[in-house]
This record gives C-alpha cells, sequence and structure tokens, in this order.
C-alpha cells in the first residue's frame, strides 16, 4: 500500500461546531454556579469531543486493505466486483485504477465508482467499480474512511494498492450493423478482412522491408524503383477465418469505440461453428499475430496491446 | 461493407461526467439556504436498538441528575421520564408512519414548554423571587428532551438526544453539593460512551465486533478521562456570578417560638460527662456550646457527620457568637439583648465597634457566603467576619448578644441562607503595627463594655504571674507581641487530646489545665489564653463556631463536619476590632500513638487527594470494566483447541528460538514449516511439507472459513490427532534440522 495522502477530516464544521452552543451552556452554568461538577461534566463532554475527533485520524493510520479475491479479466463499462477486507473497520470506496500512463491521463471519465463499502476484518466485503476502457489496471487507489470509535467526523485518506495480479480489461462490445466481415473494411486505421497475409498466395502489395522478414519476400523491382529494400505482402483466401490488423488510436475514448466495434464483430463472427479470426496486435516493438477463438482471447489481447502499445 | 465515418458521434457523453461519488461530493458547491435545507432533511431510520436504549438512558440519567438536586420536582421528573421512555419506543416503531399532524403537536407543545419557562423566569424577577434559573432551566430542558423523544427517527437526532443530556446533567452538577454526585456523572458518561460507540457501529453497518467494542470504549474512555483530567486541571476554578439576587430557602420551614433564643438539637438525645464524673465521657452529635453556656467542665466527642457547606471565595472561621463572661468552669454572655430584624429578605445587620475602614489600615472587602444546612443544627446563623447583610428564607431573624444572629426558624437540612461580611480580617503585619497595648481608646465600643472583656471570677494571681512572666521573657510590648508570645509558650508546654479526665468538682477550668493537666482541647486553650490575657490587661472574649472544614474542588464547598466545631479567641485590638487568635492551630498532639499518626496521615492523604480517591479510581475502574471483561474473555478463548496448538508450538519453539518474531498465526507457521521442509529435497520431508500444506489449508478453512465455524471450534477428532501428531514429527524434524549447537 502506498500512501498518496495525508488524513484530513471530511465534513468537520458542523459535528465539531454544533458543540459549541453545547459548551456555551455548560460554561454559562459553571459560571452561574461555580461548581467544579459542572466543570467535570464539560471536561468529558469536551473529552468525548477532542477523542471523537482526533482518535480516527490515528486510526486510519493503522487501517491497512487487502484485495483477497480478484477476477484476472473485466470489461470496459461493466461493473467488476472484488473481495476485499481490512484490519480495521472502515469505509472504502475506489478512487481510481491505474495502469500505466493511459490510466493516468484520462482519469475523470475512465469509470464509474460503485456505492462505498465498509469493510471490516473479519468479513470479505465486495466492492465494484467500472472501468471505463480497455487496458491493463496494475493497481487501484482507494479512499479509506473511519469515524471510529464515535462517529463524530470521518477522516479520509488515500491509499494506492498494486494488484496481486493485473485486471485485463477487455472493450466492450458494440454492435453495428455497417462493420460487418466479408470484404475489406477499414475502421480508423484498423483493417478487417476475410484474406490475411501469407507467405504463399496472390500479390495484395509490398512495403518496406522490417527486421524478420526473409529474403525470399523481397521484392526486387519495387526495390530497385525505390532504392530501398521492399518486400512482397502475399494473402491466401481462408475459409471461415478473417484477419483483423488492430490498430487503436492513441486517444482512449475512440480507441474504446474501435475496439468495442471489433469486439462485437468477433463476437458475432465467432457464434457460427468452425469460424475463427486471426488477430494483429501491436505493442511495443511487438507484432503480434493471435488465432482468436473466443471473445474473452480478444479482450484479453486488445487490453494487453493497448497497454502496451 | 461500409466504411464508417470517424471520429463517430461519441456515445460517451453522459460517461465523460462520471467521477468518483467523494469527488461529487466534494466539488459540488451549493447555496447557504440550501445548506440549510440539507441540514434539516429528514436524516434515514436509524436501526441501532443500541444507540436508541443508551440515547434514552442518557436523557433519563440527566433528568435524574436534575431531579436528585432538587432542581426538578418529583411529578416533573416522572412525567418527562416516562415520556422519554415512551416517546422513544414510539419513535423506534413509527419510522414507516411519520406524521406531520404529530409534529405540529409537538412544536406546540415545545412553544408553550418555552413561553412557560419566559413567563416564570420574569415573574420571579419582577417579584424579587429569581434566585436561581436553574430549575426552570432544568424543567424546560427536560421538557424539551421528553418531546423530543417522540421525533427521534435518524441518528442525528438521537444524537442530538446525547448532547442534550449533558445539559441536564450539568444542572444537575450545578446543585450537587456532595460528591456522591459522582456516581450519576459516571453511570452517564458509561452511557454516553457506550452511545457513542453504537453510533459509530451504526456507521460501520453493524461490523464492528463486540469484543472490538468493549476494547474500543476501554481505550476511548481512559483516553476521555486523561483529556477530561488534563482539562480539569488546566482550568481556573469557576467564579459564580453573582448578577442575581443571593440564595436562600427553607424546604422544611419549621417557625421557632421562643423570640430569638437559642436551640440546639444536636444536644437533644446527649448526655455528656458532667464534671466531677469520670468515665462519663459519651459521644455527642452536636456542639453544646452553640446553645447557652459553654461549659469546658464537660466531655464528649464529636462525630464526623457534615453539617454545614459553605461557598465561599476564600476559608473563615465561621462564627456562632461570642462569649465575654468567664465563671472559672462557664463561659456565658453577659449585657446585651435580643433585637429582632423583620424581613423580608436581606436584612441588614447594624455594624457595631470600630469603623475599621477608618483606621487606613484594611480596606475591607465584602465577602460573600452561602451556607447549605446538611443536618439539623442550633439555630445560629454562621458568619464570616463582620456581617452586613443576611439573605434568609424566613420573615425575621435576630441578633443576640455576642455578635450571634439566630435563625427565627429551625435549621433544618435543607436550608440555604447567604451573608455578606465585611472582610475586617487584618495581616499579621496590620497587627503588628495596631498599638501598643493600654494606649487603646474605646473606638465605638462602649468603656462598660470593654470592661467587661476585661473582667475575671477572681484575680487569677498564679495565671497572671505565668503571662507576666512569659511576656517579660518574651520582651513583648504590644498587644499582638503580648498574644503572640503566649501562644508561642502554649505550643511548647501544653497538649493537645480530647481524651482528658473530668475535672474535678468545683476546680477552675483554667488553673487545672495550666497548672495540671497541661492537657486539653480548643476550650480549654481558648479559655486560657483568654484569661492570660485578661490578667495582662487585654480585652479579650471566647468565640466559638466552625473551623472552615474541609474544601471539596467538586463542588467549590467548604464541607464542614460536627467535629469541625471549635474554640477560638477574640483579642481587641482597638483601631482593627475585634480580631481572631487560635493558639489550639499550634499546640501538638498529646502523645500521639503510631496508629493515630497513621490514621491522621491516611485521613490527610485522603482529603488531600479527594479527586483521586473519589473520582479517578473509581471512574477507572468504573469504564475500564468492559476492558477488564474482554481479557477474561480471551483468557478463555485462548484455551480454545486452536490456541492451545499454538500455544504449544511456541512454548517448544521458544527452546531454539524457531518462532519467528512478531505476530504469526498457527496456521501460518504450519505453512512456513512445510516451506523449509520442501526444499531440502529429502522425498520424506517434502511430502510432510505437502501434507502439512494441506494440514495448514484446513486450518485456515477452520480459520477463516464460512458458514457456522468459529475460531474457537475445535476440528474433528481425527484431524486433530492428525495435526497434532504432524507438528510433533515437524519439530523433531526442525531440531534435527538446526544441529546440536541450536537445540
Amino acid at each position: 500500500m502506498k500512501s498518496l495522502s495525508l488524513a484530513r477530516p471530511r465534513r468537520f464544521i458542523v459535528p465539531v461546531f454544533g458543540t459549541v452552543p453545547l459548551m456555551l451552556v455548560l460554561i454559562g452554568v459553571a459560571r452561574a454556579s461555580g461548581s467544579g461538577w459542572v466543570q467535570i461534566v464539560g471536561a468529558l463532554v469536551s473529552g468525548v469531543m477532542l477523542a471523537g475527533v482526533i482518535a480516527p485520524y490515528f486510526i486510519l493510520r493503522k487501517i491497512r486493505i487487502q484485495i483477497t479475491e480478484m477476477p484476472p479479466t473485466a470489461q470496459a463499462k461493466s461493473p467488476y466486483k472484488f473481495k476485499i477486507n481490512a484490519n480495521r473497520v472502515c469505509r472504502v470506496v475506489v478512487l481510481s485504477p491505474s495502469g500505466g500512463h493511459r490510466f493516468k491521463r484520462t482519469r475523470h471519465f475512465e469509470y464509474h465508482s460503485s456505492e462505498s463499502c465498509i469493510v471490516s476484518k473479519t468479513s470479505d466485503d465486495y466492492l465494484e467499480f467500472t472501468p471505463g476502457y480497455l487496458g491493463v489496471i496494475e493497481s487501484l487507489s482507494f479512499e479509506v474512511l473511519t469515524a471510529a470509535p464515535f462517529g463524530i467526523v470521518w477522516w479520509i485518506k488515500k491509499w494506492k494498492v498494486t494488484l496481486p495480479s493485473p485486471i485485463l480489461v477487455s472493450p466492450h462490445i458494440s454492435l453495428d450493423s455497417k462493420v460487418q466481415f466479408g470484404t475489406i473494411s477499414k475502421i480508423g486505421d484498423t483493417t478487417i478482412s476475410s484474406r490475411r497475409a501469407a507467405n504463399t498466395g496472390s500479390l495484395r502489395g509490398v512495403r518496406s522491408f522490417q527486421n524478420g522478414d526473409t529474403m525470399r519476400q523481397i521484392h526486387w523491382p519495387a526495390s530497385a524503383h525505390s532504392t530501398t529494400l521492399m518486400v512482397k505482402e502475399l494473402e491466401a483466401q481462408v475459409n471461415h477465418e478473417v484477419y483483423i490488423d488492430l490498430r487503436l488510436p492513441n486517444e482512449p475514448m475512440l480507441a474504446e469505440e474501435i475496439a468495442g466495434l471489433v469486439m462485437g464483430a468477433i463476437s458475432t463472427f465467432l457464434t457460427q461453428p468452425g469460424n475463427q479470426v486471426i488477430l494483429r496486435t501491436y505493442e511495443k516493438g511487438i507484432v503480434s499475430d493471435v488465432k482468436i477463438s473466443n471473445p474473452l482471447a480478444a479482450g484479453r489481447a486488445m487490453a494487453i496491446a493497448y497497454a502496451r502499445q | 461493407m461500409s466504411i464508417p465515418n470517424f471520429p463517430y458521434q461519441s456515445s460517451y457523453n453522459s460517461y465523460e461526467n462520471a467521477k468518483p461519488l467523494l469527488e461529487d461530493a466534494k466539488e459540488e458547491k451549493v447555496g447557504f439556504i440550501e445548506f440549510i435545507r440539507r441540514a434539516n432533511k429528514p436524516g434515514r431510520y436509524e436501526r441501532s436498538i443500541s444507540l436508541r436504549i443508551t440515547s434514552t438512558a442518557a436523557v433519563v440519567i440527566g433528568i435524574l441528575a436534575a431531579g436528585t438536586v432538587g432542581e426538578l420536582s418529583p411529578i416533573a421528573i416522572g412525567i418527562t421520564a416516562i415520556s422519554t421512555i415512551a416517546g422513544s419506543i414510539y419513535s423506534a416503531f413509527s419510522y414507516k408512519r411519520p406524521r406531520l399532524w404529530f409534529k405540529l403537536v409537538l412544536a406546540i407543545f415545545g412553544i408553550g414548554i418555552f413561553s412557560q419557562f419566559l413567563l416564570h423566569i420574569v415573574a420571579a424577577a419582577n417579584s424579587g423571587q429569581l434566585t436561581s434559573v436553574l430549575g426552570p432551566l432544568a424543567t424546560l430542558f427536560a421538557s424539551v428532551q421528553a418531546l423530543h423523544a417522540f421525533d427521534v427517527p435518524a441518528r442525528r437526532d438521537l444524537g442530538f438526544s446525547l448532547a442534550g443530556s449533558a445539559t441536564l446533567v450539568a444542572i444537575g452538577a450545578a446543585s450537587a453539593l456532595n460528591t456522591s454526585f459522582i456516581f450519576i456523572i459516571a453511570l452517564w458518561f458509561i452511557v454516553v460512551v457506550w452511545g457513542m460507540i453504537s453510533m459509530w457501529g451504526s456507521m460501520a453497518e453493524g461490523k464492528v465486533s463486540t469484543g472490538r467494542s468493549l476494547k474500543q470504549a476501554s481505550i476511548a474512555t481512559s483516553v476521555v478521562l486523561a483529556v477530561a483530567f488534563a482539562i480539569v486541571i488546566s482550568l481556573p476554578a469557576p467564579t459564580p456570578l453573582q448578577t442575581i439576587q443571593l440564595p436562600s430557602s427553607v424546604t422544611n420551614q419549621v417557625q421557632l417560638s421562643n423570640g430569638g433564643g437559642l436551640v440546639n438539637p444536636g444536644t437533644k438525645n446527649i448526655e455528656p460527662a458532667q464534671p466531677g464524673k469520670p468515665g462519663g465521657k459519651i459521644a455527642v452529635g452536636g456542639y453544646v456550646g452553640f446553645a447557652g453556656p459553654l461549659n469546658t467542665g464537660l466531655r464528649g466527642q464529636l462525630s464526623n457527620q457534615i453539617v454545614l457547606r459553605v461557598r465561599a471565595p476564600h476559608p473563615s472561621y465561621w462564627l456562632g457568637e461570642t462569649f465575654n463572661n468567664w465563671d472559672g468552669q462557664s463561659w456565658t454572655q453577659k449585657g446585651g439583648n435580643t433585637k429582632a430584624i423583620s424581613g423580608p429578605s436581606p436584612f441588614y445587620l447594624p455594624i457595631t465597634g470600630p469603623n475599621v475602614q477608618a483606621s487606613g489600615v484594611i480596606s475591607p472587602s465584602r465577602d460573600i457566603q452561602t451556607f447549605y444546612v446538611a443536618t439539623d443544627l442550633p439555630n445560629l446563623l454562621f458568619a464570616a467576619d463582620t456581617p452586613e447583610e443576611v439573605f434568609y428564607p424566613g420573615s425575621q431573624i435576630f441578633l443576640g448578644p455576642g455578635r450571634s444572629i439566630r435563625s427565627g426558624l429551625a435549621m433544618n437540612s435543607g436550608l440555604i441562607y447567604t451573608v455578606i461580611s465585611q472582610d475586617t480580617r487584618a495581616t499579621n503585619e496590620q497587627l503588628a503595627q495596631a498599638l501598643p497595648q493600654g494606649a487603646s481608646p474605646t473606638f465605638g465600643l462602649s468603656s462598660q463594655e470593654l470592661s467587661t472583656d476585661l473582667e475575671l471570677p477572681n484575680s487569677y494571681s498564679r495565671v497572671h504571674n505565668l503571662a507576666l512572666s512569659i511576656v517579660s521573657k518574651a520582651n513583648a510590648n504590644t498587644t499582638y507581641e503580648i498574644v503572640t508570645a503566649l501562644e508561642n509558650w502554649m505550643a511548647k508546654n501544653v497538649k493537645y487530646s480530647t481524651n482528658i479526665p473530668p475535672l474535678p468538682p468545683n476546680a477552675d477550668s483554667v488553673n487545672q489545665f495550666l497548672f495540671v493537666t497541661k492537657t486539653g482541647f480548643c476550650e480549654q486553650i481558648s479559655s486560657a489564653l483568654v484569661v492570660m490575657l485578661r490578667t495582662l490587661g487585654i480585652p479579650a472574649r471566647e468565640a466559638v463556631g466552625y473551623v472552615p472544614g474541609s474544601f471539596n474542588a467538586l463542588t467549590d464547598l467548604y464541607e464542614i463536619k460536627a467535629s469541625d466545631a471549635h474554640a477560638w479567641v477574640q483579642v481587641w485590638y482597638g483601631p482593627l476590632g475585634w480580631q481572631n487568635s487560635d493558639p489550639t492551630a499550634s499546640v501538638p498532639f498529646s502523645t500521639p500513638t503510631p496508629g493515630s499518626l497513621l490514621l491522621h496521615s491516611i485521613s490527610n492523604f485522603a482529603s488531600s487527594h479527594k479527586l483521586w480517591l473519589e473520582i479517578i479510581i473509581p471512574l477507572l475502574l468504573l469504564t475500564n470494566g468492559g476492558y477488564l471483561l474482554l481479557l477474561a474473555l480471551k483468557k478463555r478463548e485462548a484455551l480454545s483447541w486452536i490456541d492451545a496448538q499454538e500455544a504449544k508450538l511456541r512454548k517448544a519453539s521458544r527452546k531454539n528460538n524457531s518462532w519467528p518474531a512478531g505476530e504469526t498465526s498457527f496456521s501460518q507457521r504450519v505453512k512456513q514449516l512445510g516451506g523449509q521442509l520442501g526444499p531440502t529435497g529429502d522425498p520424506n520431508k517434502i511430502k510432510t511439507a505437502i501434507k502439512l500444506r494441506e494440514i495448514s489449508e484446513s486450518i485456515e478453512k477452520l480459520y477463516y472459513g464460512r458458514g457456522n465455524i468459529k475460531p474457537t471450534d475445535s476440528p474433528p477428532k481425527s484431524l486433530a490427532t492428525e495435526i497434532e501428531s504432524k507438528i510433533n514429527q515437524v519439530y523433531k524434524e526442525l531440531i534435527k534440522d538446526k544441529g546440536p549447537a541450536e537445540k
């Protein structure tokens, strides 16, 4: 657990200053009577108030929360539930997930938080939040609150908890009748086609030489023409197989839209028996082709790809 | 396939505004009206029974606190307490049926109660009978709390009840006259703390366990008591404001018809030992010197019962009366008549004697003392110094001879009166500068009065010679020097004891004391000093009353016991008037026994550490009872099977320090042992490690599992036996691995 802020009281003005009339009455009675007993009563009330206002600060500092159970995958815009407990009774609310630069940049619209939850040592309690878009969540920030022992003032502190294992957030499934498989279609830079790149087959086009290309792939006439090494891109007809070249933009909302549409298309396509999808994703320095047989695998691949882009 | 146009119309419009709930609350700005509206918005129904019970109990205790000290009538106590309980029950069950008309009725009642309070105060103030606002305030607060009890659906309302109970307890505290009020405060405090903890329990949705609650209660009360103690010791003593008429009241008015004569109810059933009757010492409750002659031949013992409580700015001798005529055994008052002074209160007393202020030596200040009669007393109105005004509940008082103020009512328990006196006490330096003896004119007293204060039944030649020798030895010239010399002599040559033999028949009390027994108590010692002074031509008289008593910081009152009755000397200092002199104060105890010294020390400790003995220690014991209970429960829990196994393993491991530092649960430890065995490569050990992992999982399930399994439950017998044998096996393995040096 990493502290993100100092503990501070929350909405303390009303309870603290609400006792002022009470203390004025006590002072008035003490002055009118000259009785030490009234001072004792006043001191006890002050003691209760002081302890009630300050004690949560010290208790809050000792609170440690622990995530005890968490599903490895989540879906954007769908509630994600996980189990949590704490060594002392406290109220916990998810403040924000984080996982690399993408979540940090767009913090304000990346998720919905659920109701806060009281957690304790003896029982595991569920907390949930709704991730806004695909990616990998490596840590969660929480607001932890306590008003122990008297319930007078809530004290609040922000903690960041590194998750035992990252949560892969797949995109939400967005169905759009305009996005269909059959011919080559393009969503932004992403291409969906029923043909995929292959070592044999008809020429689809040429491109610049990249590490990993073989000499056999070099298109010598084009290389001579352009004075740089160019390679052939071939494509083969594949029955019941769709090739997707997924290129997600950096802008998270747009990326989520595109990924959602692709997910929708994949989910629909994979409902037919025998169909499969080859998903090409681009991570930092890595081009990855993955054979996808179910939407979950697609979501995981997209989440990782987007996070590592 | 058509190619969609990008960018799409974003479907995130509503999504963009999504923020954490607390962020929402933080960033939202509301106007003042909205703030008030929200503050008054009815809260959610409070389901905590514990909080409801404690808040009701706190209010009822507050009502009883105000009632026990007389600020609420028994009828008011009954009505408000029953209404509070009934209202709380009604509130607890009526949360689903909020009724507007019912709230209106409550509001009308509330306005009625407040109007009655205002009318009462105004009427009392107009008639000059307003002695205190505490009684009407108590009625107002108790009634408001009783009404409020009918409409306490939410947590906030119950919190108001808890806070409101503090005002009722404070009103009770303001009028509390003795330390037994601590029990009410302690009870109220415990209830309030429990209520506050229940409030947190409710906020925590009931997830705070009872054990945790007890621990929290114990720690919280200790902290609160420490804070309260720090506040109390750092606060200055409360100084009462005297903006309204000074207190005087009577609960049981019994008119005396003796025309200002003295009545001493404390001596009704006593039979003090008379002169010439050895062995006749009988316990005496009331001081016989307060009614009629002061017979120094009587022997008696006074009780430690509190007879008076006095609220005063500083300690004083509370004078009852003085005597000027000595017959060798008894003091009586010679001359002077009893004069009636009619009311209404306050009663103004004529000042006799010198105008001390005119002397320019003393600037007398006004000294206000309020006396609370705790038991039946003689009808003397005790007062400090030179009384000027008396606030007294009767219609008539009497000014008797010997400067005694006498009550026209019987001085029964519960009677309260206030005296304003001129503080005419002179300091030792001022007394030392007073005129030398013999040079004093009469200074406001008649020469006949002064000559009475010099009269003696005989020449007392032996006493005179003794006094002269003392004075000449001390080279004393002024009145102050002479008085000091004689007091010093007494301090060295006589002893104090209440256990002295009876006075022989026809013996002179002073001669017997100075030349035979040389032991006596305040009456013998003061009488001897008066006679010695008179033989030297210095006017002196015998004074009786009470010593200041012990100061109770909690009630801000001087508590005067029957045994604080005292006799001392008043010496005439001319322009400074009569000044007190107490020779007994410097006289040592006669033959003190170790036991009596020990008792004396304990008594001194008890009186000087009253706060600790009566408040702090009982409170700590009371409030930490919960924690002690928790400890006891923990001890019981430690006997559970799983803890017994852990204790066994800990004990075994202590020998070779194989138990890691810090708190480790049993199941964790078993896992660790398994981990240690696993990497050794020995197939048997790996097998053991695997088995241990299974066992630890079983234990974890037992410890942290769902369902009805409690941590204190034992596992099935077969599993228990298996675990025990495995633990023993592992322990043996560990011993083997550690090698001989570490065994």
